[in-house]
């Protein structure tokens, strides 16, 4: 924050928010709107320290209401007369927007999920008088576009183009934790033969967590740059394809250091000391089309190093040098996309790599949230409450939130607390302060410490989600309205009525379909091993790039989501990096298969082995078998090949004998079962050596 | 017998008094449960902390009607 820098970056975003809703409160009220507060509510939403963030997150702000807002219209028009109709139809479009924002990522997300939740903001506040819900919904629409352009303003005037600036720093840090995590675990794999004391292991599992942190990181702070600026959004792509690599990166130097001693012969050690040089070098002084020659040069000294290996080398070492060209293949990829990023004359490149999306998590937050609309439904309707819209107000926006985070339970709490904080200060402020004074001035001026106070607060990690409860509450329960209204019995009433919204969601945490990590990750995992049967079908070099991107987006959620002394938490993992492997050895496979003069039978077999591979969750035996009986034929028909061709043919080789070794290996992550039923993969290889 | 109350001029449905009674017996119970290892015999926790609360608030508003 450098046009504050006597101020932390906290107190900065707190006086920027507090600045914004101010504005935001005071344009309500020239334009004489009716519910300015929501304005000011709209400014605490879409409030983030990153520039970049209130913009993109603004757009999607805007879009989910004019949704959310027409659906009210529509439901009141058809259902006015029947409240359950209308009731029923509110749960199943707050289920399905849930559900679909859970299929999504960051803002498109929240623009979903404000979709679905709106309809309770304003459709419920026309359940007494029907005909006014046009006018509701258009004034909703007023204020949040109020809100929206205030907010965009007092961002784009005081805070500064903070991801753009950012950004770079980000990047160097990501490569410099990707360059520390290759060094440990490959100077571990070359310096001693075994595979190394459990605290290294333990050193090179943190060093990959670390890094793959910043690479995820690095993956937002793009989303935020590109929002701020239209050079780094056009450029965009080639990031994108970058942190890809990164994450390609950190598999294959796992897969490399797993290799173990077979792997350590001369070659390997060299040119994983230069690859790790090269890394650092990259890290410190920035992607350069010099080092990418490097690199290539490295890729030629590595497949002649591999060429020089006679006939007699050991399954093993052919294996570690294809996991060694996988990895400079991926340095590669992050050098020349980083060269072109920084290019400003590059080419265009749109490289779409979406995220997994986790289908069965996106149906249980969508039931979950129909769910506790029906409930709270049924409770209204039963009791005839007079507040009871407003226990919707409380309850379905959080419920459809929390539907993305990764510990709803806890979350749930904590804008618990913050609500009942928002009550107390409320009262303080609305009835202590308030009925005090007279004129906007004198009103911004008590209600500014509060806000300053939770913008503040919402910047903390440890405090984040009570301050959103408490900043959203607060001015809500404060509620400016024109003209203003002092009645303490209607906020007690409002205050009671969104306490029990809130308290009844913590129950519908903890008992419709309670977040379980351990099961959420093994159901990912499983997605990962679907993919990669898909994969085998048609292993081409687009289908490969993205299954991969998604299938390390899974595992990076499975890293943060599980404990790290957590024994599935490893298990998965290096399942997860195994299945990677065989993706990328089966595209491998294929385009040899494509290039080699191979005689009909050697193609047949490795077609078979490939069709056993998109069944291999279910019927693994038969896929080693068949990737076995490829790996042979191929290797007896390797003399009859011309000379230029004896070095593919053997690293396809050793890419179908990989895969055959990994399957054996991981067979618990693959099919998904403990009980094994292969025999132990080592001894297989020995015996074909 | 609870009965409504008047808070700052406001009368306070008896139901939440009655719930707030519930609540804190509860609390109490589910602190007492914890310590002796109960919930390791429960197949859902937040089921069964959901029908102990209502348990609780139902015997309060039938015992003090």
């Amino acid at each position: 924050m450098t046009r504050w820098p006597f101020l932390s970056p906290g107190w900065s975003h707190a006086i920027c928010t507090t600045i914004a809703v101010i504005l935001a409160l005071y344009v309500a009220y020239f334009l004489q709107l009716e519910s300015p507060y929501s304005a000011a509510t709209t400014v605490l939403v879409v409030a983030s320290p990153v520039h970049g963030m209130v913009l993109a997150k603004s757009v999607y702000r805007f879009l989910g209401t004019v949704i959310g807002a027409a659906a009210s219209v529509l439901l009141m028009a058809w259902f006015a007369q029947t409240p359950e109709l209308f009731l029923l139809g509110t749960a199943i479009w707050v289920g399905v927007f849930t559900a679909v924002s859970s299929l999504l990522r960051r803002f498109r997300a929240y623009g979903a999920v404000l979709a679905g939740y709106t309809i309770t903001l304003v459709a419920f506040g026309a359940v007494d008088k029907p005909l006014s819900i046009f006018d509701l919904s258009m004034a909703r629409i007023a204020v949040v576009t109020t809100g929206v352009a205030c907010s965009a303003l007092v961002t784009i005037l005081l805070a500064p183009n903070t991801a753009s600036r950012d950004f770079p720093l980000k990047l160097k840090a990501a490569l410099s934790a990707v360059a520390d995590f290759l060094e440990r675990s490959l100077a571990s794999m070359t310096a001693v033969t075994d595979t190394g004391s459990i605290e290294q292991e333990a050193a090179v599992t943190v060093d990959r967590l670390k890094a793959a942190r910043q690479i995820q990181a690095l993956d937002t702070a793009l989303y935020a740059a590109a929002a701020e600026s239209a050079a780094t959004a056009d450029r965009s792509g080639y990031v994108r394809r970058a942190v890809t690599a990164l994450f390609g990166l950190l598999t294959s130097a796992s897969s490399l250091r797993s290799s173990g001693e077979l792997a350590a012969d001369a070659e390997i050690r060299y040119l994983s000391r230069r690859a790790v040089e090269l890394t650092r070098h990259l890290a410190h002084d920035g992607a350069s089309a010099d080092m990418a020659a490097d690199i290539r040069t490295l890729r030629v000294e590595s497949a002649a190093a591999q060429a020089s290996l006679d006939s007699s080398a050991q399954p093993l070492a052919m294996i570690a040098h294809n996991r060694l060209d996988d990895l400079l293949d991926h340095l590669l990829a992050v050098t020349d996309s980083l060269v072109a990023f920084s290019d400003p004359h590059a080419r265009r490149r749109d490289i779409r790599l979406p995220h997994y999306r986790d289908v069965p998590a996106a149906l249980i937050n969508g039931l979950r949230g129909m769910i506790a609309v029906g409930l709270l439904s049924v409770f209204w309707i039963y009791t005839a409450w007079p507040n009871g819209a407003q226990t919707f107000g409380a309850m379905v926006p959080i419920c459809a939130l929390l539907g993305a985070s990764e510990r709803q339970q806890a979350d749930s709490i904590d804008f618990f607390i913050g609500v009942f904080i928002a009550a107390l200060a409320g009262l303080i402020c609305g009835y202590g302060l308030l009925t005090q004074i007279s004129g906007f001035p004198l009103l911004a001026l008590a209600m500014a410490p509060f806000i300053l106070a939770g913008a503040y607060f919402s910047t903390r990690p440890k405090t984040v989600g009570i301050a959103t409860g408490f900043l959203i509450f607060f001015v809500t329960f404060v509620g400016p309205r024109n003209p203003m209204q002092f009645d303490l019995a209607s906020y007690l009433n409002t205050v009671f009525a969104n306490l029990v919204g809130m308290a009844a969601l913590l129950p519908v945490f903890r008992v419709f379909f309670p977040q379980h990590h351990g099961r959420s990750s093994r159901n990912l995992a499983r997605q990962l091993v679907v993919g990669l049967m898909r994969l085998a079908k048609r292993p081409s070099p687009a289908r490969l790039l993205r299954w991969e991107h998604q299938a390390h987006d899974r595992l990076t959620t499975i890293a943060l989501r599980l404990p790290l002394d957590d024994a599935d938490r490893t298990r998965l993992l290096h399942g997860g990096f195994a299945a990677i492997r065989i993706g990328r050895d089966l595209a491998r496979t294929k385009a040899q298969m494509d290039l080699l003069p191979l005689n009909r039978d050697t193609q047949a077999a490795i077609r078979h082995a490939l069709a056993a591979c998109r069944h291999l969750a279910d019927r693994p035996g038969r896929a080693v078998q068949s990737l076995w009986v490829a790996a042979n034929q191929l290797e007896a028909g390797i003399d009859a090949l011309p000379a230029d061709q004896v070095a593919p043919a053997r690293r396809a080789v050793a890419a179908l004998r990989e895969c055959a070794d990994l399957l054996v290996q991981h067979e618990a992550f693959f099919t998904g079962r403990s009980r094994k039923t292969l025999p132990a993969a080592r001894l297989r290889l020995q015996e074909a050596m | 017998m609870l009965t409504e109350s008047n808070v700052a001029g406001v009368y306070m449905a008896p139901i939440v008094l009655y719930g707030l009674a519930a609540g804190l017996v509860f609390l109490l119970l589910r602190w007492v449960l914890t310590q002796l290892g109960f919930w390791r015999l429960v197949w859902h926790p937040g089921l069964f902390e959901i029908g102990l609360f209502i348990s609780i608030l139902s015997a309060l508003v039938l015992v003090f009607p």
